[in-house]
Order: C-alpha cells, then sequence, then structure tokens
C-alpha cells in the first residue's frame, strides 16, 4: 500500500506586501527561496505510518522532510513498585537521538527539555481516568534531525498512542512556525533554524480547538503572535486530517 | 458555582492594602440569608504543632453572620474570641492554625469523632505539600471567581515583593528576592572561556535552577530533579531569545572580549530557598536584579603577545562594568484556576490550576518567551487575552522591580 507522501499547503498565500529589510545572510532578503523550493507557508511532505515497532502496544514513524521519527507506545502496564497510589494513569514521556541523527556525531543522549514538553503536550489529550493504577511510557526517538523535530515527535506520538488504543480527547497534531525579521516561515528546516530570530510551536486539538502546548522564543508584537497561531492552528487541523486518514488506512488494510 | 453563591470569605488574610475592604465590613450590604445556598457554615481547624487542642470546629449560623460562633471545645483563649466573622478566622491562622475542612451544613452535635480528627491531621502533615480539603478546594476557587483571594488579593495583584542585592560576595552579582513566602537566590558569575565556534562573535550565558530539598520535602531526589529542569528551560526560553539572538534579554555579544578567542561565560545560578508558588516569576525577578548588580571585571587584551596565537588577557580587580540590564524581560505567570486565570498564585492556588501559561515581556511590550505549563488545553484566543493581560501586569512590575533595584542599591551603598 505504497502511496505518494501527502503535501499540504496552506489556503494563505505568502504576503508579497512585506518587503522591508531584514538583518542576517541569506535570510536579509523579503524574497528568497527556501532550499526545499517551498513557499513560506507550505509545510514539508508528511509522511505517516504506524506499526513501525512490533513488540510495542503502539508505534508509528513519521518522516517530514529529512526528520525521521519512531515512536513506540507502551502499557497501560503496572506502575513501578516505588510510585504512590494515583486514581488516575500516569504518562511517561522520553525523547532520545540516535547518535547519527545530527551532522556531527552527536552523544545521543536522552532530551530532557523535550521529554518535558512532550509530556505536557501529550497530558492534555488523554483521558487518564481511563487507565488508574497504570502507566503508559511513549519513547520517541528521533532517527536523522532534520528541523522541526519537536513538533514531529508529538505528531508522531499522538499518532502512536492512538495506534496503542489509548483513550484520547483528540489528536495531538504539532506545527511550528519561524520568524526571520518580518516573514514568517512555516515547518522550518534545521539550517532554517540555525538562523532563525524565533519559532513559536502551536500543539493543538483540531477538533476541540485547544491548544495544548504552546512555547514561543525570540522577540515577538501581539500582532505577529496573532498571525503566526492562525497559520499554525489551520496548518495543524491540515495535518490532523492526514494522521485520520493514516488511522483509516491502517485499520482498512489489517481487516 | 456562579459568583454570587459564596458571598463571604472569612479565611481571608486581613487585606494587604488598606484600601480594600474585607467582604464583611460595612461598606458591602449583608446578603440575605435566603441568598445563601447552605443555611449554616462550619469551619475546622488544625492546631499549629504541639498545641494541646488538636482540632477545632467553628459553627457559623448564617442567620447572623457577625454573631459569635459556637465552638467545639471551650479552651479557646479569650483574645481569640470573636471580633466579628472574619476576625476570629484570621487571627486563628494568624496563630499558626490551619483551616482543614469546611461543611456547608451543621453536624447534629459538633464534635468530631478520633478517627475524623485523625485523618484531618494525617492529611496535613502528608507527603504530598498542598494537602487541601475539600472545603478550602472550594473556597479557593470561589475567592478567585469573586475576584477575592484567600490573603486578600485580588486576580491581578503580587504579592508583596521585597528585593536584596549583593548577598552573595564571592559572586560577581546576586540577589535575594521574596514574593510573600516564595524566597529565591541567584548567584552570577563571569569566567573566562571560549567562544562557541558557530558563534565566534557571541558570549555564553548558562542558567541552572536548584530547588533544593531543604526548601520542601518533595524536592528531594527525582521531584526536585524535574522542576529543576522545566525552570531552568523556561528561562533560557525567556532570556536568551532566538537562535539568532534576536530579542535576547542578555546580549551576548557584549560578552565577547576577542572574537573567537576569549569570551565571558556567564554563569547564572538559582535556588530555591522556599517555594510558595510562581517560582518562575520570582526567579526571572531575581535574575535581573542580580544582572542589575553584577560587575565584570574590567580586561585589557595582549593580542599576539604569546607565540601560540592564545591572546594573553589581565583581567582588573579594581575596575567593574556595569551589566545593561535594560533589555531584560520580567516574567508574568497566569495561572487559570476554573474560569479565570490569576497572577502570582500561592502553591496552594497553583495545586488548584488548569494550566499556567508564563510569559516574558520585555520594556517594549513585546513578547520575548512563552511557556504554557500544565496540561489542560486552552482556547487559542484565551491565549492572546493572557498575552494582552500579561503586558498590562508586566509594565507595572517592571517599573515595581526597577524602584526596588534603585532602593536596593541605594541601602546598600548606605552600609
Amino acid at each position: 500500500m505504497a502511496t505518494n507522501p501527502s503535501t499540504y499547503a496552506l489556503s494563505q498565500s505568502s504576503d508579497s506586501k512585506q518587503r522591508l529589510q531584514q538583518r542576517r545572510g541569506l535570510f536579509q532578503e523579503t524574497e528568497w527561496t527556501r532550499s526545499d523550493g517551498r513557499n513560506f507557508h507550505q509545510c514539508r511532505p508528511a509522511f505517516l505510518r504506524t506499526g513501525a515497532a512490533n513488540a510495542a502496544s503502539g508505534s508509528a514513524y513519521a518522516e517530514f522532510g529529512a526528520t525521521k521519527v519512531i515512536v513506540s507506545v507502551f502499557g497501560p502496564r503496572e506502575s513501578k513498585k516505588a510510585m504512590m497510589y494515583s486514581g488516575t494513569g500516569r504518562l511517561n514521556c522520553n525523547v532520545s537521538y540516535t547518535t547519527f541523527s545530527t551532522p556531527v556525531r552527536g552523544q545521543g543522549s536522552d532530551h530532557k527539555e523535550y521529554s518535558s514538553l512532550l509530556h505536557k503536550a501529550l497530558e492534555g489529550a488523554i483521558i487518564l481516568e481511563t487507565f488508574p493504577k497504570t502507566t503508559v511510557d511513549v519513547f520517541a526517538l528521533v532517527l536523522e534531525s532534520g528541523g522541526g523535530d519537536l513538533p514531529v515527535i508529538i505528531t508522531c506520538a499522538s499518532l502512536a498512542l492512538a495506534d496503542a488504543g489509548i483513550m484520547m480527547y483528540d489528536l495531538v497534531a504539532s506545527v511550528s512556525v519561524s520568524c526571520f525579521g518580518r516573514n514568517l516561515v512555516i515547518d522550518p528546516t534545521s539550517e532554517e533554524e540555525a538562523c532563525q530570530d524565533g519559532t513559536l510551536m502551536i500543539t493543538c486539538m483540531p477538533a476541540r480547538n485547544e491548544v495544548t502546548q504552546l512555547t514561543l522564543t525570540g522577540e515577538w508584537t501581539t500582532a505577529k503572535i496573532n498571525e503566526a497561531m492562525e497559520l499554525c492552528l489551520d496548518a495543524c487541523s491540515k495535518l490532523a486530517e492526514i494522521m485520520r486518514s493514516c488511522l483509516k488506512e491502517a485499520a482498512s488494510g489489517s481487516s | 458555582m456562579d459568583g454570587q453563591s459564596l458571598p463571604r470569605n472569612p479565611l481571608a488574610y486581613p487585606p494587604a492594602s488598606p484600601r480594600r475592604s474585607l467582604p464583611f465590613s460595612s461598606s458591602r450590604p449583608p446578603l440575605h440569608s435566603s441568598l445563601l445556598p447552605y443555611p449554616d457554615e462550619v469551619f475546622i481547624f488544625l492546631a499549629p504543632t504541639a498545641h494541646p487542642l488538636r482540632c477545632l470546629a467553628l459553627w457559623f449560623p448564617a442567620a447572623q453572620p457577625s454573631a459569635a460562633p459556637t465552638y467545639s471545645r471551650q479552651r479557646v483563649a479569650p483574645p481569640l474570641l470573636p471580633s466579628g466573622y472574619c476576625g476570629l478566622v484570621s487571627s486563628l491562622r494568624r496563630l499558626g492554625w490551619r483551616p482543614a475542612a469546611y461543611c456547608s451544613s451543621p453536624p447534629s452535635r459538633l464534635r468530631i469523632s478520633l478517627s475524623h480528627r485523625r485523618a484531618l491531621v494525617g492529611s496535613a502533615t502528608g507527603k504530598r505539600m498542598v494537602g487541601l480539603s475539600e472545603g478550602e478546594k472550594r473556597f479557593i476557587r470561589g475567592g478567585i471567581a469573586q475576584d477575592l483571594r484567600t490573603d486578600g488579593r485580588q486576580r491581578l495583584h503580587y504579592r508583596p515583593i521585597s528585593v536584596e542585592t549583593g548577598v552573595i560576595p564571592q559572586a560577581n552579582g546576586s540577589a535575594r528576592v521574596r514574593l510573600g513566602a516564595t524566597d529565591v537566590i541567584v548567584s552570577i558569575k563571569a569566567e573566562l572561556g571560549k567562544p562557541h565556534p558557530l558563534q565566534p562573535d557571541k558570549g555564553k550565558v548558562a542558567i541552572f535552577i536548584d530547588c533544593s530539598p531543604t526548601a520542601a520535602p518533595m524536592f528531594e531526589g527525582r521531584g526536585g530533579e524535574e522542576l529543576s529542569t522545566e525552570l531552568s528551560f523556561a528561562l533560557q526560553r525567556c532570556l536568551l531569545g532566538g537562535r539568532s539572538g534576536a530579542g535576547a534579554g542578555i546580549d551576548l555579544s557584549s560578552l565577547l572580549i576577542v572574537e573567537g578567542k576569549v569570551c565571558w561565560d556567564l554563569y547564572i545560578d538559582g535556588l530555591v530557598v522556599s517555594s510558595d508558588g510562581n517560582l518562575l516569576d520570582a526567579l526571572a525577578a531575581a535574575i535581573k536584579v542580580a544582572l542589575s548588580n553584577a560587575g565584570i571585571p574590567k580586561v585589557t587584551v595582549n593580542l599576539g603577545a604569546s607565540p601560540n596565537g592564545q591572546p594573553d588577557v589581565d583581567v582588573s580587580d579594581e575596575e567593574f562594568l556595569q551589566f545593561d540590564t535594560s533589555g531584560v524581560p520580567v516574567v508574568v505567570t497566569l495561572t487559570k484556576v476554573g474560569k479565570h486565570y490569576i497572577v502570582d498564585a500561592t502553591s496552594e492556588e497553583e495545586s488548584q490550576m488548569s494550566s499556567a501559561v508564563s510569559i516574558s515581556v520585555n520594556r517594549h511590550g513585546h513578547i520575548c518567551g512563552l511557556t504554557k505549563r500544565g496540561g489542560a488545553g486552552l482556547d487559542p484566543s484565551v491565549i492572546l487575552d493572557m498575552i494582552s493581560v500579561a503586558k498590562h501586569v508586566g509594565e507595572q512590575l517592571m517599573s515595581l522591580l526597577d524602584s526596588e533595584i534603585a532602593a536596593a542599591e541605594a541601602s546598600a551603598e548606605d552600609q
């Protein structure tokens, strides 16, 4: 069932009226072509598959451009003995990078910041009351880091949770935008990320129109935050469509 | 429950400012008892440690809210006795009694069984730091809905903030900030280092936060570690700006000495001495104060003096350069409890939060960083609303901090 990676472009076209000078390098001009030929408001082709690992209760593989992530979900299984009793379920998230995921060979260690952000992003979407006294483990492994890693991890993790049959309010989709001077560039690659002025990442449940995680760095005006949020929310809802169709495809394929 | 159904707030402290009145002062007409959802109210208080009486129940008949309450025991010292409804409760709190339970209907006899008493005492001294009874939870949420919180503040009011500078003599700059019962110390040390090869024109800043178990038992082991990393990353996002350095509170290029060779490494270490909620705001404020207190030694560079190309750097012991802190933002955390959000939540209020958004605002009213904490989702419009509120509150906090910094520096010079 090999299908072509589906692309999702945004309805809004890039605003060509923004012709103010920018600050740095290649991104100094208002108009520049992105290294992969996308326009500013176009996301990378998303390729999603469930059932990437056999031993896990649920797993998913995501490939957004050069970023490749695999997520396995284990559980719900009994919480560790040392844990205190809890009437609701627990969620344990761990994000790690392989040693070969970055151009320079890395340490391949756990990413604490991403682990905690992933936990916060998923916590609000999972109905933890449905599995008291137990723990769900979410292990994400970044095979190749090609920019926008965290949004891809979150998206893939929510797909893996759905594959594992964990009750959720809605699928969680995540998209980030980078800010270059006056321009907003969606779904940045790592090369773009290295010289961005700021970034905004939104994680949301599109059907409920609820934001479960939001981080922002760099200096932003309110109007720009507004614009970026709209852009991200629009992209999230489109990404959720792709996730849904991936799940449907998996369900119809197995029956 | 809407705002009307909780017309009384008897656990409130005396208000911080004399301008605000307590809910039961004469300025507010007393509500008719038929408006109250419950006819009577009973508060159960736990004694401070080593008190012969372990708990005390107070029954307030709804018909006469200002009348003397009935107590479970007679062994209450006379000066405690009623000067009105809130007077008693707040003086009890001041003497260290903890409200433990709240019932809306009076038990037939105001006697608490021994097992119930044990359960109450156990829950208060149990493992979790914030052990709240159902009554207290309802009380906190109800107070927030009415815009009168348990310590007499309004939703968008900070606790009194106190600032001290130069508390650590070994550091280049240091500050201690107290926000109610929250107490943090930040020290700043500058060391000579080498710039990162990818960013040869910039110095380096590292932020570490330590939540020591001396502040709260729950910080022991992994519990403290998790919170420490969360706080460190949130502060890094708020203070260090984007990857290109745009919007950074600390100008990294000002830390450079010789491009690609020598720069200052700035180590910002925060210590949580005592935790009563809103750590992030307190830490960010302390970092801002400590930076303004910091003196970076003046250096003279002798280029090409040594054969291996490493410049010879001479650090002065007497001359110090002040750090420009005008761009350092303040962090405002808005905690959502029920339908409303509050600033500067105490740990009791934080235990009731559904989610919290920490927003850092700089002098120009621009947002320099945003972190969402807490699991529950938020509507995008609520977030935008929060941002505009945070901008407004941040402006006030910024000017308050500025005057506190000036006052602290003046008092440091006097000594």
